[in-house]
């Protein structure tokens, strides 16, 4: 009780000494008095508003697209396996012209005419075979 | 008397030294191969790189399109070292080609080609000799290439399809050449015992469609996929990547399980003694069976064997060497009476087309004998002309 006393006489001796009321700001008053301070702060204030909002946007996008980038890395990471060869489309090996499969087809296609001239392609798609060697003639040209 | 004892003794003494001088000689040396194919494949070697005039040539002489010339002579004379292991590789009995049956339908065979030719060549050589008078010699060149032909077997059904060809090409030049001895009773005689002999190893197309059975069944798996599509669709690739694209492992079960019933029942019928006529119509119908509209039955029809066209070639082989029979019979009775028989001699191998004798004619220049009934691929009557001097 006597600490509640002594801060109003507190109060009520710091009101006497710097003459001072509850402060009252009186805005358009001021508007009027400082027009040119004003408008300076008005413009301001927006440029910084507008740096906030584009700051917010860049700030959202750039976290989507490194968001993006991530995804798009781990999928790679994912699917990707150095030294694996994509999957091409699909290759069938031709059979070779003395394969069973060729002279099968041959056979089932042209009768047994059809083998025939399969076997003809055969021999000559195979090129000249060499001479016989004797064995005199090699131990000759191996002694010259 | 002491004088010759010491004689004796020494004769004996040195007959003693030359055989086993001549037994170590022989235990020094490695045998000669006992596998026919090690020496058909150096005869292959060894055959002269002809271009396709000279290669074409010799194919003409052997079939008998041309007489032989000096060209043809000359060819022929290149590939001596060929022939002359052919010669070796007649007197091993057996003979293993070697063939990889594990890679099945992917595997090679590329001595099948090569071994045509030397038959050709073989066969060109034979027409030679009996141009030059020497007809022992160019029937014994002809007995050779049958030979050849039961080594080149029946491992696969084309190895059987190949054997036959090779064999008909030796009977066509016996058969054009045979009539050139028609006043020597003794060669004929020979003869007809030679060919006794080889018809006793005839190949047939019964253990190859065995073998081809397993090749197939183990073709009809997923692993085999592309040797299958290969040939299912030979050629057409875009239809073989459809095909890649709808297998499956249930589909090719089924496959499996149709090809092998059709299969055992077929080769059955082949072996059977069932009419030949009658047993191609009921071939033709086991092929029609297969559903073409049923993947696995498409399948399996895809990897079947004509079997039709299996027995008439068989068929048409019997023809031909029961006719190559019947007809050193005939030359035979005409070198013993001076002509040629009137009629038909009994007693002699029959057309296996109709089960009946050969209908016999006697023609201006020898004598045919002719097939009573039709073969269904060729849609022919099968003939063999003898040419008799």
């Amino acid at each position: 009780m006597s600490e509640h006393k002594d801060e109003k006489r507190l109060d009520d001796a710091l009101r006497d000494a710097i003459n001072t009321t509850r402060p009252e700001f009186d805005a358009e008053d001021w508007k009027r008095k400082h027009a040119a301070e004003y408008q300076t702060l008005v413009s301001r204030g927006e440029g910084a508003a507008g740096r906030v909002a584009g700051g917010r946007v860049r700030l959202v996008v750039g976290g989507l697209a490194v968001a993006a980038v991530i995804l798009v890395g781990v999928s790679v990471l994912l699917i990707w396996v150095p030294g694996r060869e994509e999957p091409g489309p699909v290759r069938v090996a031709r059979p070779a012209v003395v394969s069973m499969m060729s002279l099968h087809v041959a056979y089932r296609e042209g009768g047994q005419e059809g083998l025939e001239a399969q076997l003809d392609k055969a021999l000559k798609d195979s090129g000249p075979r060499p001479d016989g060697l004797s064995m005199e003639r090699l131990l000759a040209e191996l002694g010259s | 008397m002491r004088a010759t004892y010491r004689r004796s003794v020494l004769m004996v003494v040195l007959a003693a030294c030359v055989l086993l001088g001549a037994v170590g000689t022989a235990w020094g040396l490695p045998p000669d191969p006992d596998n026919a194919a090690l020496l058909y494949y150096q005869g292959f070697l060894s055959l002269a790189g002809l271009d396709d005039e000279a290669r074409t040539l010799i194919g003409d002489v052997a079939l008998g399109k041309v007489a032989p010339d000096d060209k043809a002579r000359e060819a022929i004379g290149q590939c001596r070292g060929g022939i002359a292991f052919a010669e070796a590789a007649a007197e091993v009995p057996a003979c293993h080609w070697g063939f990889q049956f594990s890679k099945g339908f992917d595997a090679l065979m590329p001595q099948l080609a090569r071994a045509r030719f030397l038959a050709f060549v073989l066969v060109a050589d034979a027409r030679v000799r009996a141009a030059d008078g020497d007809t022992r010699g160019a029937l014994e060149r002809c007995l050779m290439t049958d030979e050849f032909a039961r080594h080149i077997g029946d491992d696969t059904l084309i190895s059987y399809l190949v054997s036959i060809a090779v064999r008909d090409v030796g009977y066509r030049c016996m058969k054009d050449v045979m009539g050139q001895a028609s006043g020597d009773v003794a060669l004929l005689e020979w003869l007809k015992r030679e060919l006794a002999t080889t018809s006793e190893g005839a190949v047939t197309p019964m253990r190859s469609l065995k073998i081809e059975r397993e090749i197939a069944l183990s073709t009809l798996r997923m692993e085999n996929a592309e040797q299958y599509a290969h040939l299912a669709a030979p050629g057409d690739e875009e239809k073989q990547k459809a095909i890649l694209a709808q297998v499956s492992e249930e589909m090719f079960a089924r496959a499996r399980q149709i090809y092998s019933e059709c299969s055992v029942e077929g080769v059955d019928m082949m072996g059977s003694s069932m009419p030949y006529a009658e047993a191609h119509v009921r071939l033709k119908a086991l092929a029609d069976r297969f559903d073409p509209n049923d993947a696995a039955s498409g399948a399996s029809r895809a990897l079947a064997p004509a079997l039709g066209s299996i027995l008439s070639v068989k068929v048409r082989s019997e023809a031909y060497a029961n006719a190559m029979h019947a007809g050193v019979e005939i030359c035979l009775q005409k070198a013993r009476s001076g002509k040629l028989p009137a009629t038909l001699p009994a007693g002699l191998p029959k057309d296996p087309y109709s089960g009946e004798d050969f209908a016999y004619e006697r023609t201006g220049d020898g004598f045919v004998l002719r097939c009573r009934r039709r073969d269904l691929d060729k849609d022919k009557l099968h003939e063999f002309a003898f040419p008799v001097r």
